[in-house]
This record gives C-alpha cells, structure tokens and sequence, in this order.
C-alpha cells in the first residue's frame, strides 16, 4: 500500500511514524467490501490521540461489524501541515492512507475547547467544505462526540450532527440506517432528517435562535416538526454486558500514555461542583471485578504493555477497589507489569498498596486540594479536608515518600485573598510535617509543587452561571498565591492564563462563535491547548475582526432566567439541581455524595446505576 | 539456566519510519506478548536484557540487522523465531536466531563493519555508476561531511570505505557498498553516496534516495564474517 506521503517528505517531518500506521492491531479491512467507511478523527497529534480510551473502543467497537470499516486520522503537525499544502496532499487516513473525502462519517472527538481550529483545519485539509450548510452529496456526513458536544453550539455552524454521550449506545443504529439509505434513491440529507427520532442527537440546522438586544439568547427553537425541544444524551446502562475491547493498538512510537487502560466505571458520585464529568456523565456506573480482571488479563496478552492503568474519575470510590487490586497484583506482580493508580484518594489502604506495587521507586504523591481553605473547599463541595491531606501527607512520609504535588485553582465563585494565602500555608505545613520527623528518618530533602490552573465555569456545573476572572485578575490572583509560601521547598506554579480565558469564552460559547473560530484559523491558530503553540494574538485580532466581545461570554454572570446556549440539551442532571446546588455552594454548604444520599439531580431518569444501588436510601 | 540468543532481522516498508529506541521497545512488547522468559536487569528500573548491534538511521531499511536478547530458559531457536514472528507488527521479522556459547561477545561490541546500498532512485542514471566508480575510487582523498561530536565537518572518508561496486536494483540506478562501522571506526553510507554525486558534479539529496543495511560484519582471524557467523553452541 502507497502511503498518502512520499517518503521523500514524511523524513522532512518529525516524527513521521504518526502519520504511516500499521500498528500492531491495527484492523485491516478491504474499503471496497464495506458498506460503511467511518473515519474517527482526532483534532491534536497522534501521541495525544492515541493515549484517548474512547478512540480505542470506539475504534473495536465499530470494526467489530463486517460492514463497517473505522480508520483513524489525526492532525498533522505543522510542519507536514505545510508540505501537504504546497503538494497539495488532502487529509488522510492512516489505515488505507485515502482520502476524508472519501469516507461517509468524518467523525471527531472533542475533548477539550482548545482544539476547535484543528477541527477546522482538518476538514479544510481534508477538503471538505467547512461549513455544514456546503456541503453536498458528495460530502462526508460530519458527526462529533466527546465531552465538549454537551455544548455544541460554538460548533453548530460546521458540523451536521453531534453525537451526546456514550458511543457504544447508537452507532449500530446509525450504520444500519445509513446502509438502507445507501440502498435507497434517497439523499443524505433524508438520512439526517431520518435521524430526528433518535434520543442523543442533536442536529443543529434544525433550530434556530435569536437574539435579545443585549446579546442573550431571545429564543432558540426547532424549526422542524420532528426536531425534539430536549435533547437527552444516551448512556449504558450494564458496564458488564456493554463492549470492551480486548486489544488496543501498539504505537510504533512513544504517546503520551503507553500502558493498558481498565476503565472501572463511568460517572463520578462526588459531585465537586466545579467539574463538569462530574455531572454530565452521571450517573456512576461500575464494572464488575471479574470483568476487569479479564479486560486486563486480554489486553496485557494482547499488547505486550508493561503498565495497566486504572482509570475512573476517582478510583478509590470503585466498591470492590481492594478486591480488584490485589486481583491485578495477583495476576501480574510475577510478570513485570506495573500498575498505576491515578485519581486515588491517600488513606492507609493506597499507601499500603503503592507500597507493594511500587516496590522500590517512590514516585510523587497527589493530592488535588483545589482550594487553600476549608470554607472554599466547601463551596465546590470538595469533600477533602486539611486533616485529610496533613494525615495522608504524614502516612506517605512515614513511608518513604518525600514528593508532593498539590493542585489548585485560582478565581473559584466567592474566592477571597483569604483563600489564596491558604495555598501558600497549606503547602508550608505539608513541609512542616516533614520536618516533625526525627531526622534520621528524612535522609532526602523534602519538595511540594504547588500548581494552580484557572477555574473555567463549564456548562452543566452548578457555576455555569458565574463569571469566569479575567486574565489579569488570574495573574494577580496568582501573585498572592506565589507570595504566600514561605518555606523554599515548595514550588508553586501556575497555568497559561490567555489560554483558560479563551477556554471560558469557548466552553460556554454559542453559535456566534463560529466566525470567531473561523477567523481565528484564518489567522492562522492551530493548536491552541499547546503553550508552545498558541498565538493569542491571532484569537484577538479573530475577536476584533468579527466584533465579538469574549466578556460576554466569559466574565459574565447569567441570571437563571436567562436562555443558555446549552439549554436545550440534557445531560439527565436537571437546571433546576443544579441551581440549588449553586445556592448552596454560596452558603458554603455541601452536599452529601451519591452512595450517602441521592440527592435527586435527575440522573435516576437513566434507569440504572448506582441510583438503584440498594444501600441507596432514595 | 539462562542463555544468550542472537537474532538476526529485517526493517521493512513503513518499519523504517520507527527510530532506533522506538523499534527496540516494539520488540521488547513483542517478547511480551510471545510469553517469552526475558530476563530483566537488576537495579531501580529493571529492562529487558535486549539489545541491537546499532542504531539504523531513520528512514533505512535492513535485511540484515542483529541483536541480542537473555532468556531464563534454553529453547529451542526455531519455536522462538515462529513465536515472536507471530506477535511482530508488519515491516518487522525475524530471520534467524542463533544460540550463542560460552564467552561471544555482544552484537554492539562485535560489529566492525556493515554493508550497504544506496539507491539513487532519479538522481542518477545507471551511466553515471558505469564507469565512474573506478576513478571515484582511486582519488587520492574522498573528501565528505562527517557528523562528529564537535559538529559537521569535512573528513577524508577513503580507509572507511573497503569496497563500492554497482549494485543490480531492478534497474534502478545503486550503489553497494561495504564500511567501517562499530565504536571505533564508522561511516554512514549518506557520506559516500554523497561523495559519489559531489565526484561526478550531481546535487545531493538525502531525502530522494533509499538506503539498506545488508549485512553487519565482525572480524575473526582477520577476515570479515557476518555477526552470527560461528557463535552458535
């Protein structure tokens, strides 16, 4: 097979195994024999796309159907992004290195806001009309997922339908639809159409908005009879039964996770009022220990990785946590794979865990505090205290460890100068405690990093109401965290602040956007969740040009009256929750997790989970 | 018991895109995957007891590259083959694996020379080899660029070059070549091609030709032998 690069440029390129394939398990299918050729794109680099668990069971997912073949395309990075211009070389697939244009989905994950000019950049590469509204029959059917579709609307110009929530729920449905169009005399746009009585899709020219005077949304209506008012995102309900794949493709090169990936349950009982996974994927839904520990044993065998990660939104909160670990401690202790633990909560049971596992490095302990004192934790509902952390900090030093790394953030709803010294002295007394040691028992210095990224409000949280600080007010906010640490083995950090205002802007963002997006890629922005690669001035001069104010949308605070873009669809969590929720966090007060107490938020509509969990009072 | 096992293999189609530490750590999870009993290296972060004679550049291909890998156990060289054959992704192979007795020095610290050939594809026509070769040979100095740790710099190349011959490509325009190559003495075969177009007054592109690695060398009673060449049991 031809690669779509000559060789002659792919070693002009850096790393130009990202754009070849033929992995280990990569599939391999005849195009020619397949009703349906579906190309799962990633807008950033290969390393980052390849390290996305939903890439890899999607990808099983959908090849697990013989009349389906999903291919992978990722963005390519500037310097090939240049000579696929001047050659005029379209975007590409890497599995039969042809064409997007040639495909009937283009699909897109979007993960985070920051990679909207790579989407665009894409389909331009690809050339396939940006806008939705150009596109002919001869098009791909643009489709997008992931997180960011839960508010879809800064993208709703460019893209034909957007796909809320789990993928392993509608795509059967989908392909089967597409194929009895494909048979028909019908167009594509009739297959779209055929779409509006599924749950879980949201197809933007359908609806129509308006506008007040003052910028708010006036109304935002459908303008087809089937069109629904509410759209609902659609999830699995029985994690044991749903598919998973039992391999995953082995890159060539290092991404940015190399190591197996068990995925113990979706959703998250916390309720931190500042995350939006928190809410948008609720409700929690867990895997059994057996069916992990078989998931793992298959893809250990199957990928040759010497590392399993446990992911989850908080791994500690898994039931059957012990159970499971030692099953994976029993399974591959004696085969030299590791196993990492991110998102664990530090008690006596983790610390005595990573003892065994890790054996004899001591890699850095983390504890996300977010906020400097105990009433601010309150308010986001962050239900771990100073206490928590000094005791964890103490068992973990007692230990061996001498690493620790906090992570905050800066311009929380009701945030005082009073919460920002707290960082500073929270991390003085992680020191301090180090330092009641008896001296022999500390023969290596001690270091705590401090890091601070910008609270971004997001849709779907109970702050989606609230103004996000403005780029200088981080920066100063940032200065009094810095200035509040006084011992020097603390290091405090702090996050791009231009790039979490333009996520503000982007994450709460409505149609308006797309020529600010548009603009923006013009100007040439790509990249923009990479510090190296962000241009804030491009993004400024896109807002100037297009005479879109990114106040309004990112330093605002909405009254609940007011319409919000993402109004018209449901993650399950109803406003009305999340808005009490919002008034109790100005009180400082919290609110119990799931497996307490429900706290009726809506999510029980899903029919499964732990809503019908049994020690669950209702 | 454990015992050292020399494999001999070949980098193929897009394989040759995959760097050196890169295509290490693909045979390390290929062994993984083979159940193979590696054994590992003591110490704060144990590894595979694997190694290859030399880097290939990226962008080469090989017909002709070794290593060597420790297992825990005696097996059989012919099922190890067919086992890690199995698990490699396309591109990669194992031509050979050879047990090797008592006291045979690693792959890395063997090798002494390599054989190459460089294909022009368009750069040159199969006229400009005939005939050219000769006098390219007998100049007094062969003057090239030599990366060195100092930097690139002009070097005479001449005692690293044993033998340049018109190499048979199905028609397309090659040279074959055998070199110094090893810690002590090393030539890239880019550095001849690169001489050779310069001697016959031609551009030079690295990006328009394909390079192989056909064989690596070590010496034995003052002859060249290939690096699996009487290290068996």
């Amino acid at each position: 097979m031809k690669n779509m690069v000559p060789d002659e440029i792919l070693l002009q390129v850096s790393k130009p195994t990202r754009y070849v394939g033929g992995e280990f398990n990569m599939v391999e299918k005849d195009a020619d024999k397949v009703d349906v050729r579906f190309a799962f794109c990633f807008p950033d680099v290969y390393e980052v796309g390849m390290s996305h668990l939903g890439l890899q069971i999607l990808y099983y997912f959908l090849n697990r159907r013989e009349d389906t073949y999903c291919e992978r395309s990722f963005s390519p990075w500037g310097d090939l992004e240049e000579k696929m211009r001047e050659n005029n070389i379209p975007m590409f697939s890497l599995e039969t290195q042809q064409p997007l244009k040639n495909f009937d989905f283009v699909g897109f994950t979007l993960q985070y806001e920051l990679c909207y000019t790579n989407l665009i950049n894409m389909l331009d590469l690809a050339h396939i009309p940006i806008h939705s509204k150009d596109r002919t029959e001869g098009d791909p059917i643009i489709i997008c997922g992931g997180s960011c579709a839960y508010n879809p609307e800064p993208l709703a110009e460019f893209v034909d339908i957007f796909y809320l929530g789990e993928g392993e729920v509608l795509y059967d449905e989908i392909i089967e639809r597409y194929k009895n169009y494909k048979k028909s005399n019908k167009t594509k746009a009739d297959f779209i159409e055929s779409l509006l009585d599924l749950d879980g899709l949201y197809i933007p020219k359908y609806y129509d908005v308006e506008y007040k005077e003052n910028g708010e949304i006036k109304s935002f209506k459908p303008n087809h009879p089937k069109a629904r008012k509410t759209i609902k995102k659609v999830i699995v309900t029985d994690m044991d039964k749903v598919f998973y794949p039992e391999k995953q493709i082995v890159p060539f090169m290092e991404v940015i996770h190399d190591r197996v990936t068990l995925e113990l349950f979706r959703g998250c009982i916390r309720g931190c009022r500042f995350c939006q996974a928190g809410f948008a994927y609720r409700p929690v839904r867990e895997k059994k220990v057996d069916t992990l520990l078989e998931n793992a044993r298959n893809l250990v065998k199957n990928s040759g990785h010497d590392e399993i990660s446990l992911i989850s939104l908080s791994t500690s909160d898994f039931t059957c946590f012990p159970e499971l670990a030692n099953g994976l401690l029993d399974d591959f202790a004696e085969k030299s794979v590791n196993i990492s633990l991110p998102s664990l909560r530090i008690d006596a049971f983790s610390i005595d865990l990573m003892e065994k596992i890790q054996e004899v490095r001591k890699s850095s302990l983390t504890f996300a505090a977010e906020a400097g004192t105990q009433r601010l934790r309150n308010v986001i509902n962050k239900n771990i205290t100073e206490e928590n952390i000094l005791t964890g900090c103490k068992m973990a030093f007692d230990g061996g460890w001498n690493k620790v790394k906090l992570y905050f953030m800066l311009g929380l709803p009701t945030e005082t100068e009073e919460d920002l010294v707290g960082i500073g002295d929270l991390a003085d007394k992680i020191v301090d405690k180090y330092f009641e040691m008896p001296k022999e028992l500390r023969p290596r210095p001690v270091t705590v990093k401090a890091s601070a990224s910008c609270f971004v409000p997001k849709p779907f949280t109970p702050f989606q109401w609230d103004a996000q600080d403005t780029y200088e007010e981080f920066g100063r906010k940032a200065r009094i965290a810095k200035n509040s640490v006084t011992r020097k083995q603390v290091r405090f950090t702090y996050h791009n602040t231009k790039m979490s205002s333009l996520e503000g802007v982007m994450s709460r963002g409505d149609r308006r956007l797309a020529k600010v997006i548009y603009k923006a890629w013009e100007n040439g922005c790509r990249y923009d969740g990479w510090t190296d690669q962000f241009n804030p001035e491009g993004w400024a001069s896109a807002f100037d040009e297009t005479g879109v104010d990114p106040a309004f949308y990112a330093n605002r605070v909405r009254s609940y009256d007011e319409i919000l873009p993402w109004d018209h669809i449901s993650v399950g969590v109803s406003r009305q929750f999340l808005k009490e929720e919002r008034e109790k966090a100005l009180k400082a007060e919290t609110t119990p997790n799931c497996r307490q107490e429900c706290s009726n938020c809506g999510a029980k509509s899903f029919g499964g989970g732990v809503c019908y969990d049994k020690n669950v009072q209702v | 018991m454990t015992k050292m096992y020399r494999f001999k293999f070949e980098k193929s189609g897009i394989a040759k895109f995959t760097g050196h530490l890169d295509c290490l750590q693909t045979f390390q999870r290929a062994i993984k995957r083979a159940d193979l009993p590696i054994c590992y290296s003591q110490g704060f972060n144990p590894h595979q007891q694997l190694d290859f004679a030399q880097p290939l550049s990226l962008g080469y291909t090989t017909v002709g590259d070794y290593g060597d890998f420790k297992l825990s156990k005696d097996l059989d060289a012919e099922e190890v083959t067919i086992k890690l054959n199995k698990v490699l992704p396309k591109g990669l192979k194992v031509l050979e694996i050879t047990k090797l007795k008592e006291g045979v020095k690693n792959t890395m610290a063997s090798i002494s020379a390599a054989r190459y050939v460089a294909i022009f594809n368009d750069i040159l026509a199969e006229s400009d080899i005939e005939g050219n070769l000769d006098s390219f040979l007998k100049q007094e100095e062969i003057l090239a660029m030599k990366k060195t740790k100092q930097g690139v710099k002009e070097a005479d190349i001449k005692q690293d070059i044993f033998e340049v011959y018109k190499a048979d490509y199905n028609g397309i325009p090659a040279i074959g070549m055998l070199v110094a190559s090893g810690s002590v003495r090393n030539l890239k075969p880019e550095s001849v091609a690169a001489a050779f177009c310069t001697f016959l007054g031609k551009q030079y592109n690295r990006y328009k030709l394909d390079f192989e690695r056909i064989e690596m060398y070590m010496e034995k009673d003052n002859k060249l032998v290939p690096l699996n060449f009487g290290v068996d049991e």
